[in-house]
């Protein structure tokens, strides 16, 4: 009976271990990243933010599946498609530290969306947040620009941030568009290291451009 | 249960919290699968599986506490899911009771760099800014912290986590110090006003940690300049640390020839401040800060002590403080939190002229404080914080006199070493103990002391109420211990507290009552120091803040009251100490101009008369001196997104604010004690400066660190 037992915990555990090692989280995580590009309501992309979190959970140790749920959180935050922002503020926090202590992500990526966090916090409140949190703004991108200087979209956010700035100044940002100019480039000529990986920025990149540059 | 044309089972259901209504957004879901859908508006949910048998459901949201269901898949036909609100992890609790968390927790109390330059008392230092809190005292003539009937050395402040022996500029007699640090060197302080936890010790009324920033995420620098002062400094970043430096030089040579003060001076203040820091990631999960800071004052000032017919002499006063802090913080993989830190402290003060024209006085203190700690969260429900920690303490005074002959040399060496353990548990939903405990061991007296704490919270959404014992022990001063004394002990207070606080769309209210009883306190006694002394100090805080009924406005209004009596030093009988007033009342503002780009900081404080003693009445402290009144104003002016010129004005109105009287040792030839009113240098100071970052993508970021 003892070795039945041993036996039925063997093969549980093993069935166990097979079924979470059928899962090829790239692929997995590509599925669900085409669905969030095709999805046209933004409020509909909290469903892919619960598949993620699914994804996640059968993932243990990859950092992407969380990178995209903060990413994904701070969209919907931004979008204000949500009247939950705080709850998906504190999800975003909660990833962001997780983030940052798994050795296997992409540190510049991860500051960047640190970066994106703060910026989000300031638009729930710019009166009372821009002052608390500008600095780390800046310091977010400005540190995943160091850390990987190839990468366009801490160089995007950031100079999308000091436009900002400057309004907020009342002052003229001269070479706004030619930066966007420039970074249009570096978009281009970015690599990502898999076709799961960060890509995102262009098409805000290119909005931006027409809504600012003429 | 539906079966699906493929064979799928479709499981549906609603999600809704424990008071019934729907949770939009929950993730629902069969473990280890990717089969799961979220709920709508209304709750619901639908999914289908492939999954056959026993599976285990999911249901999860932010906020709640993660539900499981195990059952055979068939039978999950419109569940009905209730989620119970999840726990605040116990190191998340912010218990407001006492304590001013500024910047550091999620609570309105939020005070960054920016929040202490602007605030209009601060003059751009935190003890400053925190003068404006509740449970402070105003005592103008030297601008040091009193808390709740306290003196100032009862009050410690600490550098992530260790001590530092001297935080304040040294000035001349009835010139208020200042902090030695840059509030942009820290990112959060969390001041405590009494019953703090244990690991706090030698601190009979309060404590003052503050945390500096982590590693810097950019590199930067900057310059400031004023008439009365240069500085400049920044940070390089590193990939994974920082090094970061600021110096200030101050003279007051021009601004006392533009605005001369009451004091005669040979050679005006003068000062310069250094601090340098350099952090690194440690693996993952740990940070590594070494922190040193260096400040020198001198200054010459030409007085005669006319009460005491003591003749003109100059002056001259020259201090060298030195700090030094390394800390180590690191995190297990089994989330266990560990900290070692060791800091040194070196001041050394040297008065020329101290007494009479050509005696000396030479003076020096030094510490070492080393300190570990652990903390872990050993269940759900149950945290431990525990360690240890020494302090090696040294004291010298030398006194020659006139004709260089050696009169005095006292000096004391001791050393204290504690071990402190802390427990969190949470009782109820809601609901948490504390129950901690500190063992000393003060070499000096060779007495072993226990300083038990006991706090209990209940903290509902946006309502606090917490009550809190604590017994608190601290060494008389090094001055006492070198004086001829008999029995000294460890002076020891004992905090009863009790608070509650609500917080509603960016206004909080916060009201505390409090009992501190003293006891043990040096005394003296024929000529010689017992631990005789004993005391109590008795009161209320009220406070409100507010940043989200106006735009662009945030402030806070508060009152203290305070009944403080002692037998201590050398009072015959129990009497109010001298630094307390009844009375203190506050109210700080700040608001934002968009159009002119300005913000404006103004503090209002009011504090009632305090006692002095006049030897022409009969007994002890016997007299009350007028009432307090200051109005002070600061404007930043954002000039462009890398310069900012800040302006501020002390005491606005001109008031002659009066800190009580002294008096001749000795009556005149006509029997009366003559005596001068305590008065600052000054009774307004004015300041202008320009701060200017050399980094153009900076958005008018002062700071160096």
């Amino acid at each position: 009976m003892k070795n039945m037992f041993a036996l039925w915990i063997l093969l549980t555990m093993t069935i166990s271990g097979y079924a979470q090692n059928t899962i090829n989280c790239e692929e997995q995580l590509q599925l669900v990243l085409n669905k969030v590009k095709e999805e046209k309501d933004m409020s509909g992309v909290y469903n892919h933010v619960n598949t993620l979190k699914r994804l996640s959970g059968l993932c243990p140790g990859e950092w992407l599946p969380d990178y995209y749920i903060a990413y994904l959180d701070l969209k919907l935050v931004l979008s204000r498609n949500t009247d939950k922002p705080a709850d998906l503020l504190l999800e975003a926090a909660d990833k962001l530290a997780q983030l940052k202590g798994n050795a296997k992500a992409n540190a510049s990526e991860v500051y960047t969306l640190e970066g994106y966090y703060y910026y989000a916090m300031i638009a729930q409140d710019p009166a009372v947040n821009g002052q608390k949190y500008y600095r780390e703004v800046v310091a977010g991108y400005e540190k995943a620009i160091r850390l990987d200087p190839s990468n366009p979209r801490p160089q995007l956010q950031l100079a999308i941030f000091q436009n900002l700035m400057a309004a907020f100044m009342k002052q003229t940002n001269n070479g706004f568009c030619d930066k966007l100019q420039q970074l249009e480039q570096t978009f281009r000529d970015f690599k990502p290291a898999s076709a799961v990986a960060p890509a995102w920025g262009l098409p805000e990149l290119l909005h931006v451009r027409q809504n600012n540059c003429h | 249960m539906r079966l699906t044309a493929q064979g799928q089972q479709q499981i549906t259901g609603m999600v809704i919290d424990v008071k019934g209504q729907p949770v939009e957004g929950a993730n629902i879901y069969i473990t280890g699968t990717l089969d799961g859908a979220s709920s709508d508006k209304a709750g619901k949910f639908s999914f289908a599986t492939t999954q056959k048998g026993t599976v285990i459901l999911g249901a999860s949201y932010i906020g709640y506490k993660d539900f499981r269901l195990t059952a055979p898949v068939d039978q999950m036909g419109q569940l009905k899911i209730v989620l119970q609100p999840s726990e605040k992890a116990l190191e998340e609790v912010v218990v407001r009771a006492s304590t001013f968390s500024l910047g550091k927790s999620r609570t309105l109390e939020k005070l960054d760099a920016l929040d202490v330059v602007m605030t209009g008392s601060s003059n751009g230092d935190i003890y400053g800014a925190l003068m404006s809190l509740p449970g402070t005292q105003k005592v103008g003539e030297d601008g040091k912290l009193y808390i709740r009937g306290g003196d100032n050395r009862e009050t410690q402040t600490f550098i992530d986590g260790m001590h530092v022996l001297s935080p304040y500029s040294i000035t001349a007699q009835d010139m208020p110090a200042r902090g030695r640090f840059s509030p942009f060197l820290f990112q959060g302080i969390n001041f405590s006003l009494g019953g703090y936890e244990s690991e706090f010790g030698q601190a009979l009324s309060a404590v003052l940690p503050m945390d500096t920033k982590d590693v810097a995420g950019s590199t930067k620098a900057g310059i400031n300049f004023s008439p009365l002062s240069a500085g400049g400094g920044g940070s390089v970043a590193f990939r994974k640390s920082s090094l970061s430096a600021n110096v200030n030089f101050t003279d007051l040579t021009l601004y006392n020839k533009v605005l001369p003060d009451r004091y005669s001076w040979k050679k005006p203040y003068q000062s310069l401040s250094a601090e340098a820091q350099y952090k690194t990631a440690v693996g993952a999960r740990g940070v590594f800060k070494l922190y040193t800071a260096y400040d020198r004052t001198a200054f010459i000032r030409t007085f005669a002590d006319t009460l005491d017919h003591v003749p003109q002499r100059d002056f001259r006063l020259q201090q060298d403080n030195y700090y030094l802090n390394a800390t180590l913080k690191t995190k297990t993989r089994h989330n266990t939190h560990l900290f070692f830190g060791a800091a040194g402290s070196y001041v050394d003060n040297r008065y020329d002229n101290a007494r009479f024209q050509r005696d000396s006085y030479h003076q020096n203190e030094q510490e070492l404080h080393l300190k570990a700690r652990l903390e872990k969260n050993i269940m759900p429900g149950y945290r431990l914080s525990t360690g240890m920690e020494a302090y090696l303490r040294g004291y010298r005074a030398v006194y020659h006199d006139t004709l260089q002959q050696r009169l005095q040399d006292q000096q004391v060496n001791y050393q204290l070493y504690a071990a402190f353990v802390d427990n969190q548990v949470r009782l109820l939903p809601g609901l948490y103990a504390n129950a901690s405990g500190r063992m000393e061991y003060a070499q000096f007296s060779s007495a072993w002391n226990f300083s038990p704490r006991v706090s209990l919270n209940y903290l509902a959404n946006r309502f606090q109420v917490s009550a809190i014992w604590g017994r608190y022990y601290q060494m008389p001063d090094n001055s006492v211990l070198v004086a001829p004394h008999e029995n000294m002990q460890q002076s020891v207070a004992s905090h009863y507290i009790l608070g509650a606080s609500y917080e509603y769309k960016g206004r909080l209210i916060k009201a505390e009552t409090y009992y501190k009883q003293y006891d043990q306190l040096e005394l003296l006694q024929q000529q010689v120091y017992h631990a005789n002394g004993y005391g109590k100090s008795t009161g209320f805080d009220v406070y409100f803040s507010d940043e989200s009924s106006v735009p662009h406005l945030k402030y806070n209004v508060s009152y203290s009251y305070n009944d403080a009596a002692r037998l201590y030093r050398d009072f015959p009988v129990m009497s109010t100490p001298l630094f307390a007033s009844r009375h203190n009342a506050r109210m700080s503002g700040k608001y934002y101009f968009p159009a002119l780009k300005t913000y404006a900081g103004v503090t209002a404080t009011y504090a009632s008369g305090r006692p002095y003693r006049d030897p022409n009445r009969d007994g002890y402290i016997n007299a009350v001196d007028k009432d307090y009144f200051s109005l002070d104003a600061n404007l930043t002016f954002l000039i462009s997104k890398q310069v900012i010129l800040y302006t501020s004005c002390g005491n606005i109105t001109g008031r002659q604010n009066t800190y009580g009287y002294r008096y001749a040792p000795s009556p005149d030839a006509t029997g009366v004690y003559q005596g001068a009113p305590v008065m600052a240098s000054r009774n307004n100071f004015f300041y202008i400066g320009v701060f200017i970052s050399l980094k153009s993508s900076s958005a008018y970021d002062v700071s160096s660190f």
